[in-house]
């Protein structure tokens, strides 16, 4: 007995321990729920059985399934006081004798995947307004068995869906390949009372000729509902389901009541063609067949529009980019077919996902849904999630065409059609650029979250509805939801009756195009337009004093985008001193005169002028919550510990010193991705000597030579290598280790040794040493608060007016003053001199640099624009020919991520905002101009260089500038460079050219907020697989993923179901 | 000779007085198999038994005749031939296959008739994986992580027997030389971390990794396919950060994009954080031993967004082309799929393109085939399942495969369209017939292994 316990202690801790058992303690909870994929809907109650005659008193009055219609009236809203809305035939005719008829609920079969099984759910028939919460029952099909316990239907079900006539859930089972059919009533029947089972028959699926086929089903949907309102359910389903079967390439009509196949689309000669029932399959459940490449339908949806009665079905295939459109006459029977191709830029696209939206008339902002009186026309539309991650759009009212939800707002500010603003069509040469950035025509999910599942949803008004137009999760009109596998569930909006259909003239910031357009995420802030004025003595007047309101508030944020306070320069002293910081690059500030006070405003805030923010903020849905930063020669990737956008700053690659020259490599490969261009900085960071030997590989010690100045900057080299080496290394560990990139691949990068030049030397090129002397003097003295005319600090280091060949070339004389030396200690520190230049980074022997090198990627000469969010945006790609590193031609021209300080001059005919040219072109992008420069000033006291009282003032002036296109903001750069000062502190009467006061690490950085955030439905699945519509136009969200709970108050689910109202997205019933 | 000073104390302590025969471990069959693999050529596989309950002095690899395998499920699928082999059980002989009962497509057979008992070694208590390095000209090397030690033990594959131990002699135990439990082999530097975990072995730029569960370090070994100089080169730690609620860091599933080409990159995933870190492994033109080169990361946010992100990733594969990156997760349990395809830039996209939910206690994933043909097997300890996933389109669970008791490990024979999965509870190898169109597909047609009770 001893041995045994013994064996079984050490065997369940080695069980333990090999199935790394979850140390987190879970409350334990009873589940009503597990794994659900797919949710159908039932009426179920009391029924007069008039078979279509009139009501009599006399006629049989039962309880059972009946068409969901019937539930749909007994839905409708209805003043208070008067009856609940009835179908015909069912009135109260107690009066006259007869039975009342019982009431009529709404039933949810909830269908599981993992147990094969259907759970059943409750609710009563009441209109969507009075849903608060808790109004749906979960009910239990075997009371008998602890817990709430769904009825087993079948083998891995994949889909569930309501026969015609509301009598029978059909179930397609992919683990049997067959169909089951549970009969309603039955079902309730056996949740209500114990006794009685559910009834549940296997469908065999048979060809025309009776032959079962045994393919395995990866979607199914019904037949529009019908039937009569007072007729008895058969004993056989009724109507026609459409099964998809990929492998058979394959999507079957099946008459639900014999398990025939009487329709078919075929797929399997390429095209679909309309089919009988002689169909045959690969048996996948039965094995022995041959599964054929082909093309594989999985998606599936079928309507039928309320207004014109037309019936269509909808097919998308996981591999192939059309869609297919099937007309249903009104047996619900193929009539013709047609396909819709969709853009397919990497020959790999497909279709999971597929909704068919009602006839729509397009357009209105009247708070009502118009449909048959918009100004836009009629429009149909398919919404199909793709595997490129996309929500593809396309316009099937009697055309074929792909819409382009990408097209670039900027560039239809005047449009006024609402027909052209429905749809783009996709390819046409009249559609205008897709924005910046745009992977393709589809909609696009924040984060790159996958979209799962889409369906359309009609929302109307609510009477009396409190809210004001425009509040985000007011819904009027029609609406895409759209889950994603992260859990988040997104609204789309196809028709939004409660907002303008395009621009106002003249009042730029009133309607932004990418919240009124159709096909576009829904944003989720409010008063969107709020404007910094005032209205005194009904006149309406700015405001300066202000940045908005607090983004961080707990009641949240709202207004439009805007820079969340002043653009922040961040100055080291030991370059600039705070009294000259001003002198250094910023927003272009603007004078904002207001009712409350004059003051310079950044153009990027929300006191600027409506025109210029309009400007500033050209696409709203391009816009983050996010910082932005400039930094002068700034690192090129900025991920942190908790952020992935563009890469980690410091990167790890091996260094080779040979004949071919001096280089990093990267075995990842990831120097282009990283955005490199030529004459960028590689800065090698070695290790940290505070840190021991942590960032070096065993073997390697972190040192650091004697004789090196600069701090915290050791070298990895083997531990029984370094003291032999120190020597031979002394010039490569003593440096400041900067290199110039020269050569670009995706693996490499070979490196130039670089001289020091003066950071502030002419962008003109200077003319001779002693001006770079005085250059060199003048930027000591930027260092110190002296007034420039009485400083008298100098530098004492030699500069030389040199062509630098390590850099890129500059203009006018293009030479650049460069620190000169005889010996090391001529240099300043951690500088080598050779060859009589002060080196920033010298070529070391390879035997210095044998271990891993850390090191950084800076922009060389320029501003890296890095946002927090949005991360260094750039168009380099691998040019596979020569595998070099070069610009992407086809990139937009927006997709910008460095700033230089002489770029090419702006076009005075290109448009501000779109960056157009009259001939359609780009111009330069950034591009350099004059702009008035709004700032605070110090005064000065007449003549002298003592500061008056007040001690500043606001001063306007021209000032050169940078005009940057992003993806998101446009912004001014002011005085990238600046001609020094002359007496006084930003006197700006210097001769000394065009001389740039940017030092390395010198930030300009702005927080931007208020951009485009995307409303979501407040809901926490874990795994959300599918949306659905369901009875008054609820949204259903299911969810089959597990949550893993941590906290005691919470339980662990496996799944859940969701149900919200759309007119009201804050009413959510929850099952689990 | 650590291991077996170990175990002499220990059965010293016990009061046991079995002599080292009678706690030797059977070379001719399980005993808690956990990682398997199929040798290049799928003429055998290589299974790992963990010794799990400490019945026998060591663990062992033993070696799986594919071609006998492949040639009974041939014989049996076509005409349900059953091998007329005897096997001897204990003093007696009796039919070495026999119909399953309960599941008429399944041959159960014992595991003498495709294990050679000479080919085999022994290696540490505790193995938890296996991967196998291709030295070329039909020569392998099997790296195996055994979290009894710990250790790294390795082993030589010369296409007729594995050996591990200089003296040689059948199923013998590996010497020090091929247990790797200290950096470059010597006492005197560091050990390797605790639980050692996964491992990965990368034939072309010949080192295997070594993922650590409850430290979150990776090992890098330096495996030179010219050479037995065999160590351990780098250790690298602190790479995740640690689970909030209880603290530990845990690195686990490992796998190489292209691990037949040279400059592959490494994903490694965790446990204990919804991170993904990359590496490439550096070697100095000094001939120094190489290190680990810590590259890009991505996060696991494309799943689970709502209940904290995927942060217990465990198993992971990658597609043969190294264009998808399969990762097994825990919470919310699902199969991610990640486009690893090589971006304009030159550089793998690393993006999330689909996901599916799975069983709750997923550990591994196998892939096999390509293209349309391409699926993804993960196996579920708890369930005693293996999922088959299907990825293309929106990445759907195609079919659930019931396999055994405590299924640990799965390895793809590509070619026989046959996967082979490891039943940690019951000792079993079951043979999971893939060949799309086969009757049997996805059924197991052959179980190796007598079922412990």
């Amino acid at each position: 007995m001893a041995r045994v316990l013994y064996r079984s202690a050490l065997a369940a801790l080695s069980l333990a321990a090999l199935s790394c058992s979850d140390t987190t303690t879970t409350p334990t909870s009873q589940l009503n729920l597990d794994r659900p994929v797919d949710v159908s809907f039932a009426c179920y109650g009391g029924l007069r059985i008039t078979n279509g005659q009139p009501a009599a008193p006399d006629q049989k009055i039962t309880v059972s399934a009946q068409p969901t219609r019937a539930c749909d009236i007994r839905s409708q809203p209805h003043d208070a006081g008067t009856p609940t809305p009835v179908p015909t035939g069912q009135e109260d005719l107690t009066s006259q004798g007869g039975t009342a008829v019982p009431p009529a609920s709404w039933y949810a079969f909830i269908l599981q995947s993992a147990p094969g099984t259907v759970a059943l759910a409750q609710w009563n028939t009441k209109p969507s307004s009075a849903f608060s919460g808790g109004d749906i029952l979960m009910l239990d099909a075997d009371t008998l068995t602890p817990g709430k316990n769904g009825i087993s239907v079948g083998e891995d079900p994949i889909a569930i869906a309501t026969d015609k006539v509301g009598c029978y859930q059909i179930v397609a089972n992919a683990g049997s390949c067959d169909l089951s059919a549970l009969d309603v009533t039955s079902a309730i029947t056996s949740a209500i009372d114990s006794s009685t089972d559910a009834r549940v028959n296997r469908i065999q699926v048979k060809n025309a000729m009776g032959q079962v086929i045994d393919a395995r089903p990866a979607a199914m949907v019904a037949e529009p509902a019908g039937g009569t309102i007072g007729a008895e359910c058969s004993m056989t389903p009724q109507g026609l389901v459409y099964v998809a079967y990929p492998s058979c390439h394959l999507v079957a009509g099946i008459d639900t009541a014999t398990g025939t196949i009487v329709t078919s689309i075929d797929y399997s000669s390429g095209t679909p063609t309309v089919g009988d029932g002689n169909v045959s399959c690969p048996a996948e459940c039965g094995g022995g067949g041959t599964i054929t490449a082909g093309i594989r339908p999985v998606a599936l949806d079928v309507e039928e529009d309320a207004r014109t009665q037309e019936r269509k079905l909808v097919i998308g295939a996981e591999n192939s980019p059309s869609l297919t459109i099937v007309e249903l006459g009104g047996d619900s029977r193929p009539v013709s077919l047609r396909q819709i191709a969709l853009e397919n830029t990497t020959g790999s696209l497909g279709v999971t996902a597929v909704s068919l939206s009602p006839v729509i008339g397009m357009g209105g902002s009247s708070g009502l849904i118009n449909d048959d009186i918009a100004a836009g026309g009629d429009f149909q539309f398919v919404y199909a999630v793709a595997t490129d991650d996309t929500v593809r759009v396309a316009d099937v009212r009697g055309v074929n065409r792909e819409c382009d939800t990408q097209v670039d707002p900027r560039l239809i500010d005047d449009e006024q059609s609402i027909s052209t603003l429905a749809c783009y069509r996709v390819g046409d040469a009249a559609t205008p650029r897709r924005r910046p950035g745009a992977r393709g025509p589809g909609i696009e999910l924040p984060q790159d979250a996958i979209p799962t599942s889409v369906d359309i949803f009609r929302s109307e008004q609510i009477e009396n509805d409190p809210r004001l137009p425009g509040t985000p999760a007011k819904l009027i009109g029609y609406f895409g939801i759209v889950s994603a596998a992260d859990g988040r569930s997104f609204v789309i909006n196809v028709d939004n009756d409660d907002y303008a259909d395009f621009r106002t003239p003249g009042l730029p910031l009133q309607v932004q195009l990418p919240l009124a357009m159709p096909h576009q995420l829904r944003d989720a802030i409010s008063q969107r337009d709020l404007r910094a004025t005032t209205v005194v003595d009904g006149v309406e007047k700015p405001i300066c004093d202000t940045f908005g309101p607090n983004p961080d508030s707990q009641s949240g944020n709202f207004a439009g985008p805007r820079a969340a306070g002043a653009p922040t320069r961040t100055v080291q002293a030991a370059f600039v001193a705070a009294e000259k910081a001003g002198a250094l690059p910023t927003i272009r500030g603007l004078l904002c005169q207001g009712d409350d006070e004059t003051k310079a405003v950044s153009e990027l805030a929300i006191t600027a002028p409506d025109a210029v923010r309009d400007l500033a903020y050209p696409d709203w849905r391009a816009l983050n919550d996010e910082t932005f930063t400039l930094t002068w020669e700034g690192l090129l990737s900025l991920d942190k510990a908790n952020v992935f956008i563009d890469g980690p700053p410091i990167r790890v690659g091996q260094l080779v010193v040979d004949n071919q020259g001096f280089r990093m490599t990267d075995r990842s490969g990831a120097f282009c991705d990283a955005g490199v261009e030529q004459f960028d900085v590689l800065q090698l960071r070695g290790c940290d000597p505070s840190v021991g030997d942590a960032e070096c590989p065993l073997g390697y010690t972190c040192f650091t030579h004697p004789s090196s100045q600069v701090a915290g900057l050791g070298a990895c080299m083997l531990t029984d290598e370094a003291d032999r080496l120190a020597d031979a290394c002394k010039d490569f560990l003593t440096s400041q280790r900067r290199y110039t990139i020269n050569r670009t691949e995706a693996g490499l990068v070979t490196l130039l040794p670089r001289k020091h030049v003066l950071p502030n030397s002419p962008l003109d090129g200077c003319t001779d040493d002693m001006q770079c002397e005085a250059l060199a003097d003048y930027a000591a003295r930027q260092a110190t608060a002296a007034q420039p005319g009485d400083a008298t600090a100098t530098d004492p280091r030699t500069y030389k007016c040199v062509v630098d060949t390590e850099r890129a070339p500059v203009a006018g004389t293009g030479k650049r003053c460069v620190e000169a030396c005889t010996q090391t200690s001529d240099c300043s520190t951690g500088r080598i001199c050779q060859a009589g230049f002060c080196m920033e980074g010298v070529t070391p022997p390879q035997a210095c640099v044998n271990a891993p090198q850390r090191f950084e990627l800076r922009a060389g000469e320029a501003f890296s624009l890095v946002g927090s969010r949005s991360g260094y945006v750039h168009s380099t790609i691998l040019d596979t020919s020569t595998g070099k590193c070069i610009k992407d031609p086809n990139a937009h021209p927006f997709d910008v991520g460095r700033v230089r300080l002489t770029p090419p001059p702006c076009d005075p005919t290109a448009d501000e905002r779109t960056g157009m040219r009259p001939d359609g072109s780009y111009d330069a992008n950034p591009c350099s101009l004059t702009v008035d420069h709004t700032e605070v000033a110090p005064r000065y006291v007449a003549g002298t260089c003592t500061l008056d009282n007040p001690s500043s003032e606001l001063v306007t002036r021209q000032a050169p500038a940078i005009r940057v296109h992003t993806r998101g903001p446009t912004f001014t750069l002011v005085d990238p460079y600046v001609p020094g000062d002359q007496k006084c502190i930003r006197d700006r009467l210097g001769n000394l050219g065009r001389i740039p006061l940017e030092y390395p690490g010198y930030q300009v950085s702005w927080r931007q907020t208020g951009g485009f955030t995307p409303l979501t439905l407040f809901i926490n699945p874990s795994f959300p697989v599918k949306v659905l519509r369901g009875p008054q136009q609820s949204v259903w969200v299911v969810d089959e993923g597990d949550f893993l709970s941590t906290s005691i108050t919470q339980p662990s689910t496996r799944g859940k179901v969701y149900r919200l109202e759309i007119q009201a997205l804050g009413q959510i019933n929850l099952l689990e | 000779m650590r291991l077996p000073s170990l175990l002499g104390a220990a059965l010293f302590v016990a009061g046991c007085t079995a002599s080292e025969d009678e706690v030797k471990p059977p070379s001719d069959q399980f005993f808690f198999p956990t990682g398997i693999t199929v040798a290049p050529g799928e003429k055998v596989a290589f299974v790992t038994n963990a010794n799990s309950e400490l019945r026998y002095d060591s663990g062992s690899i033993t070696v799986l005749d594919l071609v006998r395998a492949q040639s009974v499920i041939d014989g049996w699928k076509a005409r349900e031939d059953v091998p007329p082999d005897l096997c001897k059980v204990g003093d007696d002989e009796e039919p070495c296959c026999a119909r399953d009962l309960e599941h008429a497509e399944t041959l159960v057979c014992h595991e003498q008739l495709f294990i050679n008992a000479s080919v085999g070694v022994r290696i540490g208590n505790f193995a938890t994986d296996i991967s196998v390095q291709d030295l070329g000209a039909g020569r392998l090397r099997v790296m195996v992580p055994t979290r009894g030690d710990p250790s790294i033990a390795w082993a030589d594959w010369d296409g007729s027997s594995l050996s591990c131990n200089t003296s040689g002699g059948a199923f013998a135990l590996c010497d020090d030389a091929h247990r790797l439990s200290y950096v470059q082999n010597d006492a005197d530097l560091a050990s390797i971390p605790e639980e050692p975990f996964n491992v990965f072995a990368d034939s072309a730029g010949e080192f295997a990794m070594v993922t650590h569960l409850t430290t979150g370090a990776v090992t890098l070994i330096d495996s030179p396919k010219d050479s037995d100089r065999v160590q351990v080169a780098d250790v690298l730690s602190g790479i995740f950060a640690a689970d909030p609620s209880n603290g530990i860091r845990g690195a686990t599933g490992i796998v190489g994009r292209l691990p037949n080409a040279p400059n592959d990159i490494i994903y490694v995933g965790s446990r204990s954080e919804d991170r993904i870190q990359t590496f490439t492994v550096g070697r100095p033109v000094n001939g120094a031993s190489p290190f680990m080169l810590p590259g890009n990361w991505f996060f696991l946010d494309a799943v689970g967004g709502n209940n904290g992100g995927s942060s217990d990733t465990r198993g992971m594969a990658a597609s043969v082309d190294g264009s998808r990156l399969f990762v097994v997760n825990r919470r919310p349990p699902s199969l991610q799929v990640w486009d690893t395809s090589l971006s304009p830039t030159g550089f793998p996209k690393n993006k999330a393109i689909g996901a599916t939910d799975i069983c709750r206690q997923g550990s591994t994933v196998a892939i096999s085939g390509s293209g349309d043909a391409e699926r993804a097997y993960v196996t579920c300890f708890q369930d005693g399942q293996v999922y088959v996933v299907d990825p293309r389109g929106d990445v759907d669970v195609e079919d659930i495969i019931l396999v055994g008791r405590g299924p640990y490990a799965a390895s793809a024979a590509k070619a026989a369209n046959l996967l082979l999965v490891t039943n940690f509870l019951e000792d079993t190898i079951a043979v999971v017939d893939t060949a799309p169109g086969s009757k049997t597909h996805n059924r197991v047609v052959l179980r190796i292994g007598t079922v412990r009770k």
